[in-house]
């Protein structure tokens, strides 16, 4: 077994999952409605390079680097990005992340590296957060790879030398996640950044994907809840001329649908719906918490969700 | 017909007050035997502005002049009563907010609104009767104390016992809260670690003491500020709360040493000791307004989640509206925001009415507004309420969202300060404001804090930006602006 769907991980499966795939796996089990998707374990990766005999490929060309010379580094990270693009998918693996990605079911997905803390610093270097949006199954197998391959851009190879790591043992979970096609998205932050009043907490949203406000590309919808009885305070509307949305192609930017342009984005039954779901978030990780979030077909999803550090 | 000019501007006025302000015209044959003025409010958002047919309300004043005149004790006797009404509105709403809404039926949550309308209505007509003697610019109080020191004293004692007979003597609510953090700065720096139960026990008491009319309350972390900022200061609370105290028994020593300098005849005796009761009594009047508004924002609460809307909307709705809500448990939330957007509320023949929409513009432009502008102007003069000369930069700070640009030392210019403000006031250098008056919020509090404060500037807000120089001369009653 070289997958996991997110039902059957948790915060104890870092080393399996990565931080990432442990955190959604933690999420799923603590029932906070995070997109469905499961996790592709460091292990298979090892598998790879077994299935495809790159694992003396890979040490070759470590060896023969010159650290003193960028032209060297560079030229044999190239190698070994092509060497795993090339490479064949081993079949076992091959059908085993279909069967995965059949279940769930979507026609996008994100294909995400997932690191652990030690390889966190690795990965930070390899641009950290390998993200592949809107990955069809066309490319899935593509793209999986090109996670993999972060492992080994010209400054992660700089770096594990640096660090002594030479010699270590590299690996990399990757995170396959359902895409929500979002009719409205938005930001929740579980405590008023501005009065910093840990009895509200402030929803913003917009029409389309939750980009556009992460963004500042347009003024979203805000409403502030009390926490203490989920009274709605206040909602202000903005004006939202236009929209991202998601397709394989890419997403695209598109004016606002003229039926919808005056209404409240989430209504305010929605909101409650939204405020009881940050809390319970909240909650959960005990501390404040800004939380990505979208909504498909009436149906919340929490995309990501940090600590507030600065209040 | 009436003729409404605008006399005064305000912010965070919601519907649900300036219905019940405009409904106390009706009450003043009763409370006072003073005539029905015609009055009203236009607001457009959180901007609001005080409507009144100047010949009504002129007339009214005659009437109520002619009472003063015959008997100054028909003004005492008018403060006792709001003291007393204050008290009886609070100890209802009281009722209200430690209530179990959720419990209650439409009629008994109808009943509730209904009686507290009324409460607040009779308050607001109390404390209008004494504005009513300032009509034309002039304070009748103040007009009145001003002649007659200078007639008894020489110019510069007759502007320190000005000062003298406008302190008051007896604390506002909000100084309560003052020294009552200063005894909680004692308490914590014997005892530390009681500091979290007992700012919980502060907060409880005095929360709503910056309320004015749509909060929002004030929290821990707020007057855990306040506390730091005493205990950063190296404040000594016990010196702090015996200076005071000291100061309290220095003032009403002077006052008994200039009354018995100028020997004023017992009408003259009674207008003093009523200037004096005056400043305190007002500010006070409003303080127990402010805390039924807050023990109030409860029933507000409970009619957003039965009709599926907001807190800001439940304010945004008429009485009429709010029984129709309370009766459907549903109400269209598009239309309490048109409402919040722009309304005006009047005198109408049959009671209060509202207006909205296409009508509400109608009527707005027929509303007589003072175009007088304030030109190119570097020097503003206006009235000192606290001496002092102070130089600084100037913060505009009409809203609570304004107090997050003031820092320690700015000049706070206002167009009329209002208690939710307070926190910025207290790190002003100095307190400007357009609006003015010997009882208005930003003269009673510069004499609390001790801060230079003119008042009555009438352009300051126009004239001034956020970033600008300006010198305060709090003596002579001038600023001047040096950038």
């Amino acid at each position: 077994m070289f997958t996991k769907p997110f039902t059957e991980l948790s915060k104890h499966d870092v080393h399996l999952a990565g931080g990432k795939g442990a955190s959604l796996g933690e999420m799923t089990q603590a029932g906070i409605p995070v997109p469905p998707g499961f996790v592709v374990l460091r292990d298979a990766f090892d598998r790879f390079l077994e299935e495809t005999n790159l694992k003396t490929e890979v040490e070759a060309q470590l060896d023969k680097v010159n650290y003193d010379d960028v032209a060297s580094v560079d030229r044999a990270s190239r190698v070994l990005h092509d060497l795993i693009h090339d490479a064949r998918f081993p079949k076992d693996l091959e059908v085993e992340i279909f069967a995965e990605f059949e279940k769930l079911g979507a026609e996008l997905v994100a294909v995400r590296s997932s690191a652990t803390a030690e390889d966190g610093a690795t990965a930070s270097w390899a641009g950290e957060l390998e993200t592949y949006l809107n990955t069809t199954r066309e490319v899935l197998l593509g793209n999986v790879k090109k996670c993999w391959a972060s492992l080994f851009t010209p400054r992660a190879i700089v770096y594990r030398n640096e660090k002594g790591m030479r010699d270590t043992h590299v690996s990399v979970a990757v995170v396959i996640q359902k895409m929500v096609q979002s009719e409205v998205a938005g930001v929740t932050f579980t405590v008023h950044p501005v009065t910093r009043d840990t009895n509200q907490m402030i929803l913003e949203a917009c029409w389309g994907l939750g980009e556009f406000i992460v963004g500042g590309v347009v003024t979203p919808d805000s409403y502030i809840v009390d926490k203490k009885d989920g009274t709605i305070l206040d909602v202000y509307m903005s004006d939202q001329e236009k929209m991202l949305v998601r397709s394989a192609h890419g997403n695209s930017e598109v004016p606002v649908p003229q039926d919808i342009k005056e209404k409240q984005k989430l209504d305010n039954k929605q909101i409650g719906e939204l405020a009881i779901i940050c809390q319970g978030i909240e909650k959960h990780y005990g501390f404040p918490c800004d939380i990505e979030w979208a909504m498909e077909a009436g149906t919340f999803y929490i995309v990501q969700s940090r600590p507030i550090t600065t209040l | 017909m009436p003729t409404y000019s605008v006399v005064a501007r305000d912010f965070n006025s919601p519907l649900v007050r300036n219905e019940i302000w405009t409904n106390f015209a009706y009450l003043w044959p009763e409370l006072a035997n003073v005539p029905q003025p015609f009055i009203g409010i236009e607001a457009k958002g959180n901007a609001m502005s005080y409507l009144i047919d100047l010949d009504s309300w002129k007339a009214s004043k005659a009437v109520l002049q002619k009472q003063i005149e015959a008997d100054p004790a028909a003004l005492e006797s008018l403060m006792d009563r709001s003291e007393e009404y204050g008290k009886e509105m609070n100890a209802f709403t009281e009722t209200v907010w430690s209530g179990d809404l959720s419990a209650w039926s439409a009629d008994q949550l109808m009943d509730a609104y209904r009686k507290f309308a009324k409460l607040q209505s009779r308050q607001y007509g109390i404390g209008a009767l004494l504005p009513l003697m300032d009509i034309g610019g002039v304070s009748y109080l103040e007009s009145f104390l001003r002649d007659f020191l200078v007639k008894h004293l020489s110019a510069d004692e007759a502007g320190k016992a000005f000062s003298v007979f406008t302190t008051p003597t007896k604390n506002s609510f909000s100084l309560d809260q003052e020294e009552d953090l200063l005894r909680l700065a004692q308490q914590v720096i014997i005892n530390p670690v009681a500091r979290d139960e007992l700012l919980a026990a502060h907060t409880a008491k005095h929360s709503w003491v910056y309320y004015v009319y749509q909060g929002p309350a004030f929290t821990e972390r707020q007057f855990g500020e306040f506390l730091d900022e005493v205990l950063n200061k190296g404040i000594d609370p016990e010196k702090e709360l015996a200076k005071r105290a000291q100061d309290r028994a220095d003032l009403l020593a002077e006052k008994e040493r200039l009354i018995s300098l100028m020997q004023p005849t017992e009408k003259e005796k009674g207008l003093l000791m009523l200037v004096s009761e005056f400043v305190w009594s007002k500010p006070r009047r409003k303080d127990y307004q402010s805390k039924s508004y807050f023990h109030m924002e409860a029933f507000f609460r409970e009619w957003a989640r039965r009709t599926g809307t907001t807190l800001r909307h439940a304010r945004a709705a008429t009485q009429d509206q709010i029984r129709k809500g309370l009766l459907n448990n549903a109400f269209d939330q598009a239309a309490l925001e048109k409402q919040f957007k722009h309304h005006i509320v009047f005198t109408g023949t049959n009671g209060v009415e509202v207006l909205f929409g296409e009508e509400a513009e109608v009527f707005s432009q027929q509303i007589v507004r003072d175009e007088e502008g304030a030109g190119d102007t570097k020097e503003l003069i206006g009235a000192t309420a606290f001496p002092g000369k102070v130089r600084g930069t100037v913060k505009i700070v009409n809203t609570p969202e304004d107090i997050g640009k003031m820092n320690q030392g700015d000049i706070l210019v206002a167009i009329a300060t209002t208690p939710s403000c307070v926190p910025a006031m207290k790190k002003a250098g100095a307190i400007v404001s357009d609006e003015g008056g010997l009882t208005c919020h930003a003269a009673i509090v510069s004499r609390e804090l001790r801060v230079p404060c003119v008042v009555g500037t009438k352009f300051a807000t126009q004239v001034l930006k956020d970033g600008d120089i300006v010198e305060v001369d709090a003596e002579k009653g001038i600023v001047r602006k040096l950038s």
